[in-house]
């Protein structure tokens, strides 16, 4: 279940970010609202799977690190791994107030009307577009360093950190 | 000889007072501090309402004579505002309303057509983007000697008038029906 969450997001973010990335850069057209409809909708469901995550987790705690690791990694794991939960709930919901300060009315998946959260307001719609630009990247950098620190397990520490977490790989 | 003169200047009082009575034709004007133009959009799948903030409407009515009467209605397309900023600035285009190029809607009415009490149709020819179509505007009217209020709704078809072309002429993001919705006070326009 943690497995089948953490790689259905790592593809879902992944299809997010290259949606996002093409729907602030497309010329002005029914493809750019297409693309801002998905990249919103999939921002939803995310932010969902987020919470279903931390549920989970809450539930069936997460397999200790090995016991090799020294401090400083250890830290910087669980640092990195709160940013990356941070981020995945700061970027639906700073996406959110963009939405809500543009007045773009919208429906999620086109079924669920979302409501405002905040006042229509141009000079917020500006600093929050920033602002979630701002998050995506520093998920960009969290989610290279999280994958460089799992390749570094696997191929330099030769513990079983990456392979426990692999899809295929059997259950621990 | 002497008595004439009077019997002009009386006969013109009357006629200058809307003489009830004598069931002539009122002409009205719209007083835009207390007058609404609304339109409501679909965009995927949302009502997006807007409004237009400058026009004006000119009608003569005789109850009696309702097909001598005329509603003239002048919109200046830029002054339409969809609460979306983006919005805003896209409409302003030639794919849109291309306010450069025609910064006027009009209808313009021949005759008018009583259905029942209080209510009428102005048959007519609406004109957006150099586009006239034939259009039966249905609306209510309702008023004192003072002021008056008409109001009415009806639906229009964004592609007949080139509102939306190229890529935009497809209707799966942006409708293709635009309801309209319009209260307007009436002073008389003398």
């Amino acid at each position: 279940m943690a497995r089948g969450l953490h790689w259905g997001m790592a593809v879902l973010v992944g299809v997010q970010l290259a949606l996002g990335a093409m729907a602030v850069t497309w010329r002005v057209s029914p493809a750019k609202v297409e693309l801002f409809f998905w990249h919103k909708s999939l921002g939803f469901l995310i932010f969902a799977l987020l919470a279903l995550r931390l549920a989970w987790r809450a539930v069936d705690r997460a397999p200790p690190l090995p016991a090799a690791m020294p401090d400083w990694e250890r830290t910087a794991a669980r640092a990195n791994q709160a940013l990356l939960y941070a981020l995945l709930a700061l970027l639906p919901l700073s996406g959110w107030i963009v939405n809500s300060a543009a007045n773009v009315p919208f429906r999620i998946f086109r079924i669920v009307p979302l409501p405002a959260i905040v006042p229509p307001d141009e000079a917020v719609t500006r600093a929050f577009a920033r602002v979630h630009l701002g998050f995506a990247m520093l998920l960009l950098l969290a989610v290279a360093a999280h994958a460089g620190a799992a390749w570094r397990h696997h191929r330099v520490r030769r513990d079983d950190v990456l392979a426990r977490m692999l899809p295929w790989g059997g259950r621990t | 000889m002497t008595r004439a003169p009077f019997a002009m200047f009386a006969a013109g009082a009357l006629v200058a007072a809307g003489w009830p009575s004598a069931g002539g034709a009122a002409d009205w004007k719209s007083d835009p501090a207390a007058s609404r133009l609304e339109f409501v959009a679909t965009f995927e799948g949302s009502a997006v309402p807007g409004t237009f903030r400058t026009f004006d409407a000119r009608l003569r009515l005789d109850p009696e004579r309702p097909g001598e009467g005329t509603l003239d209605v002048t919109v200046r397309l830029a002054s339409a505002d969809m609460g979306i900023a983006d919005v805003n600035r896209e409409i302003a285009g030639v794919a849109w309303f291309d306010y450069a190029a025609f910064p006027q809607a009009s209808f313009r009415s021949s005759g008018l057509r009583r259905v029942t009490d209080g209510r009428y149709v102005a048959p007519g020819a609406l004109t957006i983007k150099g586009v006239s179509r034939p259009l039966e505007l249905p609306f209510a009217f309702a008023g004192s000697p003072r002021s008056a209020v008409i109001e009415g709704e009806l639906s229009l078809e964004r592609g007949a008038f080139g509102i939306g072309t190229g890529e935009w002429a497809s209707t799966g993001v942006v409708g293709p029906d635009v309801r309209v919705r319009f209260k307007v006070k009436l002073i008389p326009a003398e």
